[in-house]
């Protein structure tokens, strides 16, 4: 199922959306110029995990150096403060236990309406990122098109995936 | 289709899928604010209020500071307010979301109004528990109450649970963990007896002035986070030992929000030195392990969480007293237990029990009832 999120010009960097498709709820975020859709079901304790705050990746070289990275593509839950990566939905809390699944994203360039996603990208796989071992959950992340200047979440199971960008469209 | 944040939504999609079983939250936090509480005072406390407020800092003031205030981050009310001002919100995220039965309110705010000036302290805790009989319990039956009473003026404690004991909406008596000595003084006795006259249990709850110290003023929210549990110890250790039980036999005295494995170790230690010291507690006469089963209570939020859910049931079974502890959400705090998913941690055989049937054997309240019947 495809959800029309927001005409692109009003879906400002920094933003977000939650939208309701079925009985699933997804946030859609907007960070830079790039899109990412996350289900607002936190796996820890179901918590509204779209409603917490976003974080930018950190990396450290040692005690008390970091560096954090531009742009803000973690969210916290607003309960016990898991934070996931917008991208694959992995958290990195917990390390060692099972995990679970996972959703792909894909980018569709500017498109006509009713017409088919052209180039699909494979999704980063969920796992390490900047030398952190993943956690047990990965939340599910959806494919955000942009379509004309429409921002497009696609629910349906899918390939392949990565977030979309901006420059896809007009 | 689209909204922007926030929401006010709690968890998103389903309404509540009601469990097959009655559920009881036995820890639910709300907060008057300071309008609510101006509104019930008069003369000389009316104006103390206006110009000093309260002589002891309320969360987030207090150090070690806490993680996000201390609540969710979705608890904060859209009318504005903070978490827990709000039956609304609270019923909402809360009582609506997981089909909650009966839910008991503690407002830790009776924790720092108790500690005031005797008459300040007595016209605190009366606006508020006034504020909580008249916008909580009345417009929502789900609801009981504690009563915060001015812990440190026992006489007028006393006082304030008489006047309340008549109404059945108001549940236990409120006591913080700390206070300005061990609260198994004889000059707490007041309490005690009130209670015991009331028929209704006192709801040791952590924190007050004393908050979760122990060994000291902790520099960190970690430190005093999981410190919870030794400081409970030692209130029961404290309650046990100046012959509280001896002297009130039918009090019975809940364990909030303070863990529960602890009291395994703490029982066999009593029980093995108790014999060779019998001579310096002679108002002790039977094993103190017996007085704690049969006085105490525990309610889950935060329990234990080892890795391998198999040892908290093994250091359930050591503490024997499955029958006695009972659910507890702790909304609207940020380290919320899910009536929907906390349920996984606890044993299987007493899950059911611990979820309601205990609390509504020891507060009197209806089984949920059945689909036939409803
Ligand atoms: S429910 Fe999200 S961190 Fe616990």
């Amino acid at each position: 199922m495809k959800i029309v999120v927001s005409r692109l010009d009003e879906f400002p960097p920094g933003e977000r959306r939650i939208v309701q498709a079925g009985r699933r709820s997804i946030g859609v975020f907007r960070v830079g110029d790039r899109f990412y859709a996350i289900n607002n079901h936190c796996p820890h304790m179901g918590g509204p995990l779209c409603l917490g705050r976003t974080k930018p990746w950190v990396s450290s070289a040692g005690p008390g150096e970091y560096a954090m990275a531009e742009e803000e593509a973690l969210v916290a839950c607003p309960w016990h403060g898991w934070e996931y990566d917008l991208e694959t939905g992995q958290s990195f809390l917990g390390p060692g236990e099972p995990r679970a699944r996972t959703y792909t994203v894909s980018v569709e360039p500017r498109v006509e309406e009713g017409t088919v996603a052209a180039d699909q990208v494979s999704a980063p796989e969920p796992g390490a990122k900047g030398g952190r071992r993943p956690g047990p959950y990965v939340t599910e992340t959806y494919p955000v098109h942009v379509e004309d200047a429409y921002v497009v979440v696609e629910t349906s199971p899918h390939p392949a995936a990565k977030p979309g960008t901006v420059g896809g469209a007009s | 289709m689209t909204s922007t944040l926030p929401t006010g939504a709690s968890s998103p999609g389903t309404a509540a899928a009601r469990a097959g079983y009655t559920i009881v939250d036995t820890d639910i936090h709300p907060s008057a604010q300071a309008a609510d509480i101006r509104a019930r005072l008069s003369g000389a406390h009316r104006e103390r209020w206006e110009m000093f407020g309260g002589r002891v800092p309320n969360p987030p003031e207090f150090y070690p500071r806490v993680r996000n205030a201390g609540f969710r981050l979705d608890s904060w009310p859209e009318a504005g307010g903070i978490p827990g001002s709000d039956l609304g919100t609270t019923q909402a995220q809360l009582l609506d979301e997981f089909g909650i039965d009966h839910g008991v309110l503690i407002p830790l705010q009776g924790h720092t109004f108790g500690a005031e000036e005797p008459r300040y302290s007595a016209a605190l805790c009366g606006a508020l528990n006034g504020w909580l009989a008249e916008e909580w319990l009345t417009p929502e039956p789900r609801l009981r109450s504690s009563i915060a009473i001015p812990t440190e003026s026992p006489d007028l404690a006393a006082e304030e649970i008489a006047r309340r004991a008549d109404d059945p909406r108001f549940v236990q008596v409120l006591l913080p963990t700390g206070g300005e000595t061990g609260f198994g003084s004889r000059r707490y006795w007041p309490i005690y007896r009130a209670a015991v006259e009331a028929g209704l249990p006192v709801a040791a709850h952590t924190g007050g002035i004393e908050q979760h110290r122990g060994a000291g003023w902790p520099s960190f929210y970690l430190e005093e986070h999981v410190w919870n549990g030794n400081v409970m110890a030692a209130l029961v250790t404290n309650l046990l030992c100046e012959g509280v039980f001896e002297e009130f036999p039918s009090l019975q005295v809940i364990c909030v929000e303070g863990g529960i494995v602890w009291a395994a170790p703490l029982m066999w230690a009593l029980d093995e030195a108790w014999p060779r010291l019998r001579i310096d507690v002679p108002h002790l006469r039977k094993p103190p392990s017996e007085y704690l089963r049969e006085h105490l209570w525990f309610t889950t939020q935060p329990i234990e969480e080892p890795d391998d859910p198999r040892h908290l049931t093994t250091a359930l079974e050591h503490v024997g007293m499955t029958d006695r502890i009972m659910f507890a959400s702790d909304y609207p705090h940020w380290d919320f237990d899910s009536p929907r998913l906390a349920p996984r941690l606890f044993p299987s055989d007493a899950r059911e029990q611990i979820m309601g049937a205990n609390a509504c054997r020891l507060y009197g309240l209806p089984a949920r009832a059945t689909e036939g019947t409803r």
